[in-house]
Formats: C-alpha cells, structure tokens, sequence
C-alpha cells in the first residue's frame, strides 16, 4: 500500500497517516499482522521530521491499530478492524451527542431535529 | 600465456569500470537526484540547464582511465617488475570507488540540496528490515568471523607470533572492508526508492542487500585466508590470483547491470 500526504493540506501531516493507515485496515489493504515500517523509513521517505511520523504512530497505538513489538517492528494489530470501527462509533456518538445539544440550544424541537436528520440521510443515500 | 590473461583483465577493468560503468552509473544518480521533485524540475527548465549532466565527472572518469592505461602499460612492459602484477588488478579500483562517493556528495550539495521538497509526497508502506530479505544471522555470523579473526591476530600480536606492522596492516585493511561492507549494506537498506527500483522491479533491492552482504561474506574468507598465511603458512591460492578473481568478477556485475534491458532503456531516458 502506498501512504499519500500533502503538506499543504489543511490536515496535520500526522493526521493524513493516521486516516490513510485506518483506511488501509478497513478496506483489508493492510491484513492484520502486516508489518509496517519503521520511524526512521517512512520519515526519511516521505522527508518528514521523525517526530510527525512518531506522534501518528503513537495516535495508532492508543487506538489499537497498531501494536509494536520492540525490535521486531511495529505490526498491524490483530483486531484493528473492530478497533477502528469502535472508535468510530464512539467518536459518532459523541459528535451526535454535541451536534444535538448545538440544535436543541438554537431551539429546534425533538422533531424538528429528527426531520433534519431524516433529510440529511435521505440526501447522502441518493 | 597467463600473463596474457591478466594483462587482459587489467586493461579490460579500465575500458568497463572507468569507460563504460563509472559514467553510466554518475547519469543514474544524476536522474536520481533530479526524481526528488520531479515536477518542479520539468516547470523550470532554466534548473536543467544550469545544473546539466554531468559532463565533468564523466570527462574525469574517461581522463583518469587513459592514466591508469599508460600506467598499466609501463608496469607491464617497461618497469619489469613483479609486483605490479597484483597491483594493477587491485590499485585501479580504489580511486574509482573514491571518485563515485566524491561525485555523489558534490551532486548532493550541487543539485539535490537546491531543488525544493515536493508538496505531494508519497511512499511504500513496506517494511524494509534487513530480516525482509534475509536471516539477520547470516550478517551476525560475518561479525563474529571478524572478531574472530581479530582476536587471532590480537593474540598472535601479544604472544609475538607476528610482527607490529602486519599486525597493522591487516586490521586497517579488514576495518576498511568491514566499514565499506557494513554501510553498503545500510545504504541498500535505508535509500529511498530510485527510477531504478522501478525499472527493475522490487527484486533490484534484494539483489542490492545480497550482494553487500555477499561482499562481507568475501572479507571474512580474505580475513580467514591471511590468517591461515600469517600463522600457519598455509597459503591456498596467492593474492594475484584472488585479485584476478575479483576484478574478472566486478566486471561481470558491473556489464551484467549495464546490459540488463531495463537499465539499457533507463539510461536511454537520461538525455
């Protein structure tokens, strides 16, 4: 798998390794087990300072994405997949939990909420 | 007969290392430098004017092989000296090896430096250890063989079975070997992907990191045999034909790697 980053994004460097290494787990890209390189390499490939590639990996690693195995390297973590999507869902939750209270704070009612929600679903399937 | 032969070797390492390979090999890491932003070199063509091939380096390369011909000819013809034998099929490759570390750090400072990252970066998520491509225990054994032969020679020192001069000699020689060897095979390891990696194919690198660890494995033999000369006068082959073996033997990769079709057409992409 190929990593991708542009520096002039408006998302952290860290942060486009991160996705694009999630995003690698869920499409089965990168199978459980995988061995990813060390610090040292993808920073000196992709001319990043090693920390960048540290922080995101070290983001990885609280996530369970990755586990690192010493000097053995740095593998893809057996459960990364279900990991990945526990995290989502729970950053989901959140997210709707924030986006909900902002509505009820502009005072819109319990219904009014849910129409919105129904259209904006109702948009994304088409 | 035979001095035919080596006078032939001799001669035939100028015309391939010096002629053919050296020149070869500067336009590759020319092309390879260029690759770091390859967009922003084609948007300012005024760049690639000012910082053109590398003609220099290659006039050099073609200059300082016309020397090593007249030398070679007046050691062989001329001076009637024995020694020289040797010398010529191992002396020539030394200051060749310099002037290709010499180019490439120019090259670096001269063009590498001044071309800007690019924006869009991208890289393989492959893992390159050395235990991707071979059991590290093969490269640990080479270290302990050179301790070994170390230690003999650190013993044979303090017990007075060779002299201090030898003793020298065969420690910065093997500390040579053993340096070159190790960080060729770092470099084979820790470069970044090239215009050859992708002409190649990704079995270039395996070849790359083998072949450095094969290169350690000759210095431990060269460590072994001389220990087996300096302590027991056992001498299995003498030097002229070692160093005959490895000269016909650089050569062979050297055109090998030159008329391999991918090279052929990469360097055919090189104006």
């Amino acid at each position: 798998m190929d990593l991708e980053i542009d520096v002039s994004s408006l998302e952290a460097v860290y942060e486009q390794i991160v996705r694009q290494i999630q995003q690698g787990v869920q499409q089965g890209t990168l199978a459980p087990g995988t061995a990813l390189p060390s610090i040292r390499q993808l920073a000196d490939d992709l001319d990043l300072n090693h920390n960048t590639v540290a922080r995101a990996y070290k983001i990885l690693e609280t996530n369970r994405v990755i586990r690192t195995a010493g000097r053995k390297g740095t593998f893809i973590h057996g459960d990364a997949s279900s990991h990945i999507h526990s995290r989502n869902s729970h950053d989901a939750a959140y997210q709707m939990n924030e986006l909900v209270t902002a509505l009820f704070e502009k005072g819109l009612s319990k219904v009014q909420i849910e129409a919105v929600f129904k259209t904006a679903l109702a948009i994304k399937r088409t | 007969m035979y001095s035919w032969l080596i006078y032939a070797v001799a001669f035939s390492q100028i015309v391939v290392l010096y002629w053919l390979a050296a020149p070869a090999s500067f336009r590759l890491v020319y092309h390879a430098m260029l690759n770091k932003n390859r967009e922003w070199v084609d948007a300012n063509p005024a760049f690639r004017q000012r910082y053109a091939t590398p003609k220099y380096s290659i006039w050099i390369c073609y200059v300082t092989g016309f020397g090593w011909l007249g030398a070679l000819i007046y050691v062989f013809f001329f001076s009637g000296s024995d020694s020289g034998m040797t010398a010529s099929l191992s002396v020539p490759i030394l200051p060749l090896m310099l002037i290709q570390f010499g180019y490439m750090g120019i090259e670096y400072y001269r063009v590498y430096k001044k071309i800007p990252l690019p924006v869009k970066r991208s890289t393989s998520l492959e893992r390159r250890a050395l235990k991707d491509f071979l059991n590290p225990s093969w490269v640990y054994i080479c270290y302990v063989f050179f301790c070994l032969v170390a230690g003999m020679y650190i013993s044979g020192l303090v017990r007075g079975v060779i002299e201090k001069n030898l003793f020298i000699a065969r420690m910065v020689g093997m500390s040579i070997a053993v340096a070159i060897g190790t960080f060729s095979m770092l470099y084979a390891l820790r470069r970044k992907k090239q215009p050859v990696d992708d002409a190649l194919g990704p079995l270039a690198r395996k070849f790359e990191v083998f072949g450095t660890v094969a290169v350690l494995y000759i210095c431990v033999f060269v460590g072994l045999f001389r220990t087996l000369q300096d302590f027991f006068s056992v001498y299995l082959f003498t030097d002229l034909a070692f160093f005959f073996s490895m000269s016909v033997l650089i050569q062979a990769v050297s055109l090998f790697c030159l008329m391999h079709a991918s090279t052929r057409k990469l360097l055919a992409e090189i104006p």
